[in-house]
């Protein structure tokens, strides 16, 4: 009951913040992105973390939901010139086209959702084709196997004899996208992906907490003992593939409403990677993680870190010395909070031992001697950055921004294994009860056993 | 004569060249405890995996309460390293003994009769969650909870099969009755085998003992009609043992079980089981009563030695 | 007819070698840590860009060992850096910190190189044109073949007859018990990823003579169907891995010979469909008798 206010309060917000002027856009582009690489890694949060197989194939189920999507809404009337390259091209039809004719405005919506729908089940249909002979494989296998089915997936699209249909290596564009859409005078273009994509991720929950969902944890946790208590595998690891990608699909198809262009190309493994790493800085089995660290992916790589890649130039030397000073601080903290670290798991940078024949030896905390000479040399560098009558900053140019995003999933990824979140999601209602006082049971995953 | 529950024929199964059981024959009638004893390595778990699906057996065949549910005979490459008997006892090239006509076709009836699939090269190997709805139900020797669940669900999950709702039935909760009802029942195991204070912990946090009680009650959810117990004594002190004891015999009393075990704890064992069989090198060496194994001589040379206080 | 495909076979053993010298280093490091190095590819593309940089400012004789060098150090870095210390965790794990180190590579190859594609210098004799039975194509496509034979039958070698080559015979049967047995376990490891990233930084000196741009995501396809070699091959099989290198070159070949060039790239992974549905040890891959 919480959780839907609580959705309910965020749309509104939401809509607040596609009307309200003065909004910096980069924020609504971060929260509409964000949206939907939270259901695409949801989706695949459900089939890795939940069900326990590493499939890498995403990319290539959102490019079928996508083209699916983008196919079936191009306005008739568009058709001849997006196809230009192949005569007679386009389906003929456009759904939202003909329903938005019948119904106005809401017929434009119900055609959307049956086109979205439409573009899942497309996608559910070739994730069942593609399982039968993949689910078998064991997981690094599969990984490798699911990879290539996507690439197989995406020069198929890109094929010339299908160009009639998805228009080649070419962009489709001219479709029905978010901001087609209005309620009267107001724009929902923020509101609309939250609310597709928030109905699918209420679902999946749904999913994950019902008799079904606890099958495919335990498929994930012991899949001999999953068997031995009733539990068919290969039916349950089909179920999980085939509804991982129905929401991968209708995810591709609401990229391709936010992009208002759809094309093969930007669906490589790249974008299969990126989610994954979204799904393991949230924490693999944790709904919440996987919702949160897409928006913090997203806003980090569109946004936040952005200054980076730019090339600055610090005002004068008295802004020089505060930068100098705050970075040299930095640096010997980092340095000061490693070493005391090794220093109390017994592992100091030099350390006399007995050597096992006798006799004593030295032995050298390799990390730790790196550290202090990375340490000195940055300090070294910042003394001299002061005294240099330089007022440019090194480093920050084009691209820096994606290399420190780089080493900071990297960081994520050696030393937090564990997330953002774990395993445990964040319990709406039980957040709500603590908040008023009152004890309840812990929110140890999503609903216990209230729901 | 009490009906047969288990009948296991021929039971055969081999690794390669290794032969795991050779030429296993057994059977368990209603609401028996029996046991199956024998040295470590003697093929007692690949016995119960053959018997509950998780291997295809090279040769032999499976019956449960009458239906053959696992049946096959060596083909391929098995063929050739096939080192057990009568590999041609499970197919179509199978002839009856007898010398007339008549007589054999009396064979031939009976046969049928017991194998519906006699005479014909029929195999039958389905996944384990197949015979585990046919209403058998088993534990490992090494525990096999679910780690990232807690006792009540490891419980719960194992309610899944008897789950009648579809997917999509059961993602928009048009299940609820269903849903409560098992939820009542797995409340009930988790009282039966006095695990109620311990129902939201972490399965695997458990001490061993209390783990070896969760197996069980997961056991008990899929609602057998048969359980086969892997070494359930193991890890347990002789407290907990004579707790067990009694509790398996309740168990078969309350839940109208048929119980099938592995165990090396003789005291348990001997106190408990109507009926033992004993197994060495994969070979069936003796079968009876408590007291006609405690006395039989092959079987004190292989397995139980002499007591002390003799 | 001979004329005709001879372009074809030439190009696909030239470029099938080069995918072979690759395919060594994904089998040998899969074969001991049971890792898909996904950033061995990248590594491949990082000894192409050190080239571009090397020559334009140092003599061949010196850039030519520098860059092997130091691709080798680049290599042995990877694995202590993100494959070390997840040594005891789940697979998963490390898979994804190779994905997330191949990551990492690109986005520095594109910050460092500005974006913009690189011209691979022009190794004389290397890239001579030279005339093979009436066809005119560069020396690149001769030497490959031969060069990667050698290497391999060399490599060979050392893993038969070597006490290195034991040991890592030995790890990749069973890694805990080569611990147990005194093998020292970083050594063999760090040693597989020297072997893998100078095979590498070879290979590209090859494949960049006949493809000379490159950028930052240009390592990505071959490094993927290199790994599909080692696969078709039969994983932990160098011979395999070879044998399968040339095999994907040569069908490639032929195939963007009929003209359907956008599929080149999806017979590749059509091949590892094929070959995990029927055979997934692959071609020289040993069967494990499970024993449960």
């Amino acid at each position: 009951m919480v959780t839907v206010v609580l959705l309910a309060a965020l749309l509104a917000l939401m809509l607040l913040l596609d009307n309200l002027p003065g909004v910096p856009s980069m924020l609504l582009t971060v929260l509409r992105k964000g949206a939907i690489y939270a259901l695409v890694a949801v989706s695949m949060n459900l089939l890795n973390g939940f069900t326990g197989l590493f499939s890498l194939g995403q990319a290539g189920f959102m490019l079928l939901g996508a083209y699916t999507y983008a196919v079936l809404t191009i306005p008739v009337g568009s058709q001849a010139s997006i196809y230009q390259q192949y005569k007679g091209g386009g389906v003929g039809f456009s759904i939202t086209e003909s329903l938005t004719g019948a119904m106005g405005g809401f017929g434009t919506l119900l055609g959307v959702v049956i086109c979205l729908i439409l573009a899942g089940i497309v996608a559910g249909l070739f994730a069942y084709l593609i399982g039968l002979p993949v689910l078998r494989l064991k997981s690094d296998y599969l990984a490798i196997a699911t990879l290539g089915f996507a690439e197989i997936l995406r020069a198929l699209i890109q094929y010339t004899k299908l160009g009639p249909i998805t228009n080649g290596s070419n962009l489709l564009y001219g479709f029905t996208s978010f901001s087609d859409f209005h309620l009267g005078a107001l724009k929902l273009s923020t509101v609309m992906p939250f609310l597709f994509s928030g109905l699918c991720i209420a679902v999946v929950v749904l999913l994950i907490n019902s008799t079904y969902g606890r099958a495919f944890k335990a498929i994930r946790d012991d899949e001999v003992a999953a068997e031995a208590m009733g539990i068919n595998l290969a039916r349950h690891k089909r179920m999980s593939f085939v509804i991982s990608s129905f929401f991968a699909g209708i995810s591709g198809a609401l990229l391709a409403m936010y992009q208002a262009s759809v094309q093969a190309v930007t669906f490589k493994a790249a974008m299969t990677y990126e989610i994954l790493l979204i799904v393991v800085i949230g924490g693999i089995g944790s709904i919440t993680g996987s919702v949160v660290a897409s928006f913090l992916f997203v806003g980090c790589s569109e946004w936040w870190l952005r200054f980076l890649d730019n090339e600055t130039t610090l005002k004068n030397f008295n802004a020089k010395l505060i930068f100098a000073i705050v970075f040299g601080l930095i640096v010997l903290g980092l340095a000061v909070v490693i070493l005391r670290r090794d220093c109390k798991k017994g592992l100091p940078p030099l350390r006399r031992i007995t050597a096992p024949g006798g006799g004593k030896r030295v032995r050298v905390n390799w990390s730790a001697i790196a550290s202090i000479v990375l340490a000195v040399a940055l300090l070294g560098w910042d003394v001299w950055f002061v005294i240099s009558p330089n007022l440019k900053l090194p480093l920050l140019r084009s691209g820096f921004r994606m290399v420190v995003f780089s080493v900071v999933i990297m960081i994520m990824v050696l030393f937090f294994r564990r997330g953002l979140f774990g395993d445990s999601e964040l319990d709406p209602a039980a957040l709500w009860d603590s908040l008023r006082g009152r004890r309840t049971q812990s929110g140890r995953s999503a609903g216990g056993d209230r729901r | 004569m009490s009906k047969n529950v288990l009948k296991v024929e021929h039971a055969t199964m081999q690794f390669g060249g290794v032969v795991a059981v050779d030429n296993m024959n057994l059977e368990v009638n209603e609401g028996e405890i029996v046991s199956l004893i024998g040295p470590n390595g003697a093929g007692k778990t690949t016995a119960f995996n053959v018997i509950t699906g998780v291997y295809a057996p090279s040769n032999g065949r499976v019956a449960f309460n009458g239906e053959t549910i696992v049946r096959n005979h060596p083909t391929g490459k098995m063929k050739k390293l096939y080192k057990g008997s009568d590999p041609e006892l499970y197919t179509g090239a199978y002839r009856a003994e007898a010398d007339t006509p008549e007589a054999r076709a009396a064979l031939e009836q009976a046969e049928k009769e017991r194998d519906p699939y006699a005479f014909s090269d029929h195999v039958i190997a389905p996944t384990p969650d197949k015979i585990t709805k046919l209403g058998m139900a088993r534990t490992f020797q090494n525990i096999r909870l679910w780690k990232s669940q807690t006792v009540f669900e490891n419980i719960l999950i194992a309610k899944h099969c008897r789950v009648t709702a579809g997917l999509v039935a059961a993602t928009f909760r048009a299940n609820r009755a269903e849903e409560q009802r098992h939820r009542e029942e797995c409340e009930e195991l988790l009282r039966v085998m006095d695990l109620e204070k311990v129902r939201n912990e972490p399965a695997t946090s458990l001490p061993y003992g209390m783990q070896r009680r969760v197996e069980i009650a997961r056991a008990l959810a899929t609602e057998p009609s048969l359980l086969l117990l892997d070494e359930p004594a193991a890890g347990m002190n002789p407290q907990e043992t004579d707790e067990l004891t009694s509790f398996i015999g309740r168990i078969r009393d309350d839940f109208k079980l048929t119980v099938f075990l592995i165990e090396h704890h003789m005291d348990l064992v001997m106190d408990i089981s109507d009926r033992i069989y004993v197994l060495d090198f994969g070979k069936l060496i003796a079968d009876g009563t408590p007291a006609e194994i405690q006395n039989n001589q092959r079987v004190i040379d292989a397995y139980l030695g002499v007591s002390n206080d003799a | 007819m001979a004329a005709k495909i001879l372009p074809y076979l030439l190009g696909g053993i030239s470029v099938g070698g080069q995918y072979a010298l690759i395919a060594i280093g994904y089998t040998m490091v899969y074969g001991i840590l049971r890792l898909i190095n996904f950033a061995h590819g990248d590594i491949f593309t990082v000894a192409g860009f050190l080239m571009v940089y090397a020559a334009a400012t140092m003599p061949l004789y010196v850039s030519v060992p520098l860059v092997i060098v130091l691709t080798i150090l680049l290599g042995v870095l990877v694995e202590k850096v993100a494959y070390r210390p997840l040594r005891t965790a789940p697979r998963m794990s490390v898979m994804i910190s190779a994905i997330g180190m191949s990551y990492l590579l690109q986005n520095l190859m594109w910050y460092v190189t500005g974006g913009l594609a690189k011209q691979y210098p022009t190794l004389p004799w290397v890239s001579d044109k030279v005339t093979v039975a009436g066809y005119s194509t560069s020396r690149v496509t001769l030497i490959t073949p031969i060069l990667t034979v050698v290497l391999v039958v060399a490599l060979v070698a050392l893993i038969k007859k070597t006490k290195v080559g034991m040991a890592m015979r030995a790890a990749s049967r069973d890694f805990e018990t080569a611990q147990l047995m005194g093998i020292k376990l970083n050594s063999v490891i760090s040693f597989t990823f020297v072997v893998g990233s100078g095979l590498a930084a070879v290979g590209s000196m090859l494949y960049f003579s006949n493809y000379a741009t490159v950028t930052p995501t240009v390592g990505a396809m071959p490094g993927l169907k290199a790994f599909v070699a080692a696969v078709f091959g039969g994983i932990g099989s160098i011979p395999g891995a070879v044998i399968g290198g040339f095999i994907i070159g040569i069908c490639e070949s032929f195939i963007k010979g009929t003209g359907l060039t956008t599929f080149s790239d999806a017979f590749t992974f059509a091949l590892l469909i094929v070959i995990l549905a029927v055979k997934p040890t692959g071609l020289f891959g040993e069967n494990l008798t499970e024993k449960v």
